[in-house]
């Protein structure tokens, strides 16, 4: 009778700060929940690059507010972002490869680390051929490195 | 006393309100301060306990507290630079506008056209300044005192949480104007936070768990810096940021008192107390006995008190207020003085497509800055929080019980400190200029694996050279306060040299110059 008792006293006594530990703990798990953004604003931009003809073998092209220098040689065409993947300073085409002014990474003229402290190569965007056979860049997408495109035949 | 005859005579209605309206100042001078003026010990220490602003202070005052090469202040000057903050950043709350397109130009209205914006802003941002020199200075202070020894280790980890908001609220802050300092500097503090990437990137496991991703994305409220990163730096700078330091500074204050006041030693003697303030009738008040006050039985533990007579005490009002009255003023001056001196920086509008060259953070993150350049995870994420881990646990793996209070207490401390000043300058300098001179792995190996370079870098070098010197001097010499102060010294050497450092000889794309002047023009 006695230990029942006692029993059922301490079972009460403990689930009830376990209650009240355990709702303050949902509650406070919603709360980061709450301020982890689920909405990411970002737009996924694609430039209108015109006809592949545009882009004869050689052409190197700086889009320098879109953060993408576009390519075209022997094996086709690739667009390389600047945006350094060390800590996101902007890079800038030197004509032999992309220089990040912040921590000085030295990248070459496909995107692959050369010194610095970045810890891997340049990202390299999708280029779509749309039905009208104009050419677009996707700033949402990234291909592998090297990947490059062949859109005459 | 009112006069035997006319007091069958009843005053008039309208002479008791005259009378009572006449009084009035008085009697609300009483109502609000029911003591009279402290003009004696009494009146004065009642001055004291029956003020809410004056009651987290005792009502008498250790003698020693008032030693200038104790303390310097340094506790008093932060807490004075942060009311400054609040005042000035109220008022400059008036004017701002967090959003991208108000930005800029709400700090440019300020700065140009609103009467005494630029004094507001100029004194704003030297008052950040001037608090972190402060509470990186108390820190010190409270370190090689030996301060934060039992029982005040619990009061040096609030000291640690109050250190990391100060830095907090300066990070917060510098976004706010949106020029180019602002964008890149918030840029690069983002990707840090986002820097775990590279270790998942190496694990392999950045799909399953991007901690980095979520760190970074809790902070900005997106992937780049934008509106949302605004609006959140926005409320953490000005509510949530200063509702925390303001609270944990209230629980630093009350512990002072709860731990038996200011740390002393157990000795003083006359000479030590040189230059405070005395009081003769302590010497007759109190009995020469080192007794304790009564209440002193309800607290745990030993207590400093008890160790001194009460004989060294003067009264607080006014000796005490008008220490911090006069420190106050002083950071208050200097300030004003900077801000005529110099202004607050503001660069051209943020250009997300063009990045400032360099892109330099403020001075007391440039050291970390400098070991970011060599790697981002290592030098932003892993070294520092080592190091506040390690800073806050001092107290617990230090539990010597020596004396506290004065400057390098134990034996030896002295000569570990300049010995270990000098072990990590040189180390420091010759890793600098090695690195400066020969570059580091990936210029000689150019695919050498990235984790290979987290793991193995200049930062990293230099911490675990700092870590072995320490357990070396903890093995000699058998002493952990000897082994925590030769980390420690290693710890503050090293910031102050990769911060001159990365301040002086970086310029532009990162690349060492010997002075600013000798950066190319672009
Ligand atoms: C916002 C920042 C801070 C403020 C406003 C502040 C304020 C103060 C004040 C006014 C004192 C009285 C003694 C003095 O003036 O030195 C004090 C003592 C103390 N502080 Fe701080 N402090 C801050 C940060 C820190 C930090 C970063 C630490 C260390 C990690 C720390 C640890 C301590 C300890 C242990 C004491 C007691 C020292 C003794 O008894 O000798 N505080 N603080
Ligand atoms: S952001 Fe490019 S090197 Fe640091």
């Amino acid at each position: 009778m006695e230990e029942k008792k006692n029993s059922r006293r301490s079972f009460i006594s403990k689930f009830a700060p376990a209650t009240f530990w355990g709702s303050l703990a949902v509650w406070g798990g919603s709360l980061l929940k709450f301020t982890m953004p689920t909405l990411l604003p970002q737009e996924t931009k694609k430039i209108k690059l015109g006809m592949p003809t545009d882009y004869p073998n050689g052409t190197i092209k700086v889009f320098e507010k879109d953060r993408v220098v576009l390519f075209s040689d022997s094996e086709g065409l690739f667009a390389i972002s600047t945006i350094c993947t060390h800590l996101g300073c902007v890079t800038k085409w030197t004509g032999k490869g992309f220089d990040c002014p912040c921590h000085g990474s030295k990248f070459d003229s496909l995107g692959e680390v050369v010194r610095g402290p970045a810890p891997k190569a340049l990202k390299w965007y999708k280029i779509d051929k749309l039905p009208s056979g104009q050419l677009s860049l996707n700033l949402g997408e990234s291909v592998d490195f090297g990947k490059k495109e062949q859109f005459y035949v | 006393m009112s006069n035997q005859v006319e007091n069958d005579k009843k005053p008039s209605g309208l002479d008791t309100f005259l009378t009572n309206l006449k009084h009035l100042p008085q009697s609300f001078k009483d109502a609000a301060v029911r003591h009279g003026p402290p003009s004696s010990n009494r009146a004065a220490s009642q001055s004291v306990f029956s003020n809410l602003f004056l009651h987290i202070h005792s009502v008498r005052t250790h003698r020693y507290n008032f030693k200038k090469t104790f303390t310097a202040g340094l506790g008093i000057a932060s807490a004075a630079s942060f009311i400054i903050l609040v005042i000035t950043g109220i008022l400059l709350m008036i004017y701002y506008k967090p959003s991208l397109l108000e930005a800029y130009n709400s700090i440019k209205d300020i700065h140009f056209a609103v009467p005494g914006g630029r004094l507001m802003r100029n004194i704003h941002r030297w008052g950040a300044h001037i608090m972190v020199l402060a509470v990186f200075l108390h820190m010190i202070r409270v370190f090689m005192t030996g301060s934060y020894r039992h029982p005040r280790q619990f009061n040096w980890v609030v000291g640690m949480v109050l250190f990391a908001v100060t830095l907090g609220l300066s990070f917060t802050g510098y976004l706010l104007p949106w020029d180019q300092l602002a964008y890149w500097a918030t840029t690069i503090g983002a990707q840090i936070a986002g820097s775990p990437v590279e270790v998942t990137d190496a694990l392999g496991i950045t799909k399953i768990l991007d901690v980095g991703g979520m760190q970074m994305r809790l902070l900005l409220g997106a992937d780049v810096v934008g509106e949302e990163a605004l609006v959140r730096f926005y409320f953490l700078h000005c509510i949530l940021l200063p509702l925390i330091l303001t609270t944990f500074i209230g629980v630093h204050f009350w512990r002072i008192r709860k731990d038996g006041g200011m740390s002393r030693p157990s000795v003083i003697t006359e000479d030590m107390l040189l230059g405070t303030p005395v009081d003769e009738v302590a010497e007759m008040a109190f009995p020469t006995k080192n007794k304790t006050y009564g209440l002193m039985c309800l607290v745990k533990g030993d207590s400093n008190n008890v160790k001194n007579s009460p004989k060294q005490t003067v009264q607080s009002w006014p000796n005490l207020f008008n220490y911090e009255m006069a420190i106050f003023i002083l950071i208050l001056a200097i300030l004003i003085v900077l801000s005529f001196v110099s202004d607050a920086p503001l660069k051209e509008a943020a250009n997300p497509s063009v990045p400032e060259n360099p892109a330099k953070a403020p001075w007391y993150f440039l050291g970390l800055q400098e070991l970011v350049s060599y790697s981002a995870f290592m030098g932003g994420v892993a070294i520092p929080g080592l190091a506040v881990l390690g800073l806050m646990l001092i107290p617990f793996l230090d539990k010597t019980r020596n004396e506290s209070g004065i400057w390098f207490p134990d034996k030896g401390e002295k000569s570990v400190f300049k010995s270990s000043a000098i072990f990590s300058a040189i180390v420091i300098l010759v890793t600098l200029v090695f690195t400066v001179n020969f570059g580091w792995l990936r210029n000689w190996f150019p695919h050498i694996p990235q984790i290979i370079i987290v793991l193995v870098n200049p930062g990293t070098l230099l911490t675990s050279l700092f870590v072995w010197w320490s357990l070396r001097i903890l093995n000699k010499t058998g002493s952990t306060r000897l082994g925590a102060m030769a980390i420690f010294t290693c710890f503050i050497i090293g910031f102050v040299i990769l911060t001159y450092f990365a301040y002086q000889h970086r310029g532009p794309n990162w690349n060492f110059y010997w002075w600013p002047s000798l950066w190319p023009a672009h």
